[in-house]
């Protein structure tokens, strides 16, 4: 074994007596408790249930108010700005016609919440939902979505919002 | 950073969401430690310790069936930690101030709290490095892992090699052989995993 070998087995060896010392093991009693969290019966569905669902309602629709006739309404503007409102956050959303299809955009407003997700699926679903995350300002986009109706889910910490389906591309019904 | 084995962690959370209490449990063993030690760090005392790691692991069952990044997991767990640290943090700090007479000489939350730079980005980042390696000891054998542990355990239990030898039954001479040996098969684990995940 050369020198350098030897210091490179030393470095190793202290790093790893770092690691050991750094990351004790938690306490028996806390480590069964965190397993003893595991629904006991239909695992699948009490993970699920383990989410809170709230459903939104609809704060404001551009299209919606105040009330000119259906045509001056789509000449006068082809974005539509809606809001919804949960408990403790708002999202707020924009449809516009794109060259292929809408583009749907929007920003969730409420506490910050890291790893949290926006859902959209087509109802009826014919399609595997498109999901993606929220950035660093709790804004979201998808393009190119076809014309109809869809269901747009916000997954945060524990909580699942959702919105009452949202006809993109139609004036509200 | 993944591993290939079977039980990586895209195939544990495959494995709960499939209702396998077995893979939860393994779930929780593989990120034990990395919780308890940034909680640790926060300075809480057994109690505040407990909630907080509890706390961690009930978001975690919740956002399993959400999990899309699997190869995120780890990151997520140690935002996720932090957060909740800081937030109970804050709830005690505003109890204790409202509690807490002028007179009261008792040194505050602000004062026993640990340093505030060990939840510091880059500090957290070194953890999830040392985890790394910690994880690897995991998946060694018995006897390595054992040696291991063993002779880089806490100074203030520190083992002397005889006793090592004892506990092991191993010649004492053969310790420093073996310790080299195992940490050379550690190395090239890390190693193997780093090439498939490059």
């Amino acid at each position: 074994m050369t020198p350098t070998d030897d210091s490179n087995d030393d470095a190793f060896a202290r790093q790893l007596r770092r690691a050991v010392r750094a990351l004790p093991d938690a306490p028996e009693s806390l480590q069964r408790r965190a397993i003893g969290l595991w629904p006991q019966v239909g695992a699948l569905d009490a993970v699920g249930a383990a989410v809170r669902r709230i459903v939104a309602a609809l704060s404001f629709d551009s299209w919606a108010a105040p009330a000119p006739s259906l045509a001056m309404r789509s000449a006068a503007s082809s974005t539509r700005h809606l809001v919804f409102t949960a408990p403790g956050r708002d999202v707020d959303l924009r449809t516009v016609a794109a060259r292929v299809g809408f583009t749907l955009s929007g920003q969730v407003l409420g506490p910050d919440e890291s790893g949290a997700t926006v859902e959209l699926q087509d109802e009826p679903a014919s399609q595997p939902p498109v999901r993606v995350a929220l950035d660093d300002l709790g804004a979201f986009r998808f393009d190119g979505v076809p014309r109809g109706t869809y269901r747009l889910t916000l997954c945060v910490g524990a909580e699942q919002i959702e919105l009452p389906p949202l006809d993109i591309g139609e004036p509200a019904r | 950073m993944r591993d290939n084995s079977p039980d990586d962690d895209a195939a544990l959370i495959a494995r709960c969401r499939a209702g396998d209490a077995a893979a939860w449990a393994s779930l929780v063993s593989r990120y034990q430690r990395l919780v308890y030690a940034i909680v640790t760090r926060a300075g809480f005392d057994e109690h505040g310790a407990a909630d907080v790691f509890q706390t961690v692991f009930q978001r975690l069952l919740a956002h399993l069936p959400r999990i899309d990044q699997p190869d995120r997991l780890q990151a997520w767990i140690v935002t996720t930690t932090k957060r909740e640290a800081l937030r109970e943090r804050e709830r005690r700090s505003r109890h204790l101030s409202m509690t807490r007479s002028d007179d009261d000489d008792s040194p505050g939350l602000e004062d026993t709290l640990a340093d505030e730079a060990l939840l510091a980005e880059e500090a957290l980042s070194e953890l999830q490095q040392l985890h790394r390696l910690r994880q690897g000891m995991d998946r060694l054998d018995e006897r390595c892992r054992d040696l291991l542990l063993l002779v880089f355990r806490d100074d203030d239990d520190h083992v002397p090699y005889d006793e090592v030898a004892r506990r092991m039954g191993m010649p004492a001479g053969s310790i420093g052989p073996t310790r080299s040996r195992c940490l050379g098969k550690l190395r090239r684990l890390l190693e193997a995993e780093e090439g498939e995940n490059a």
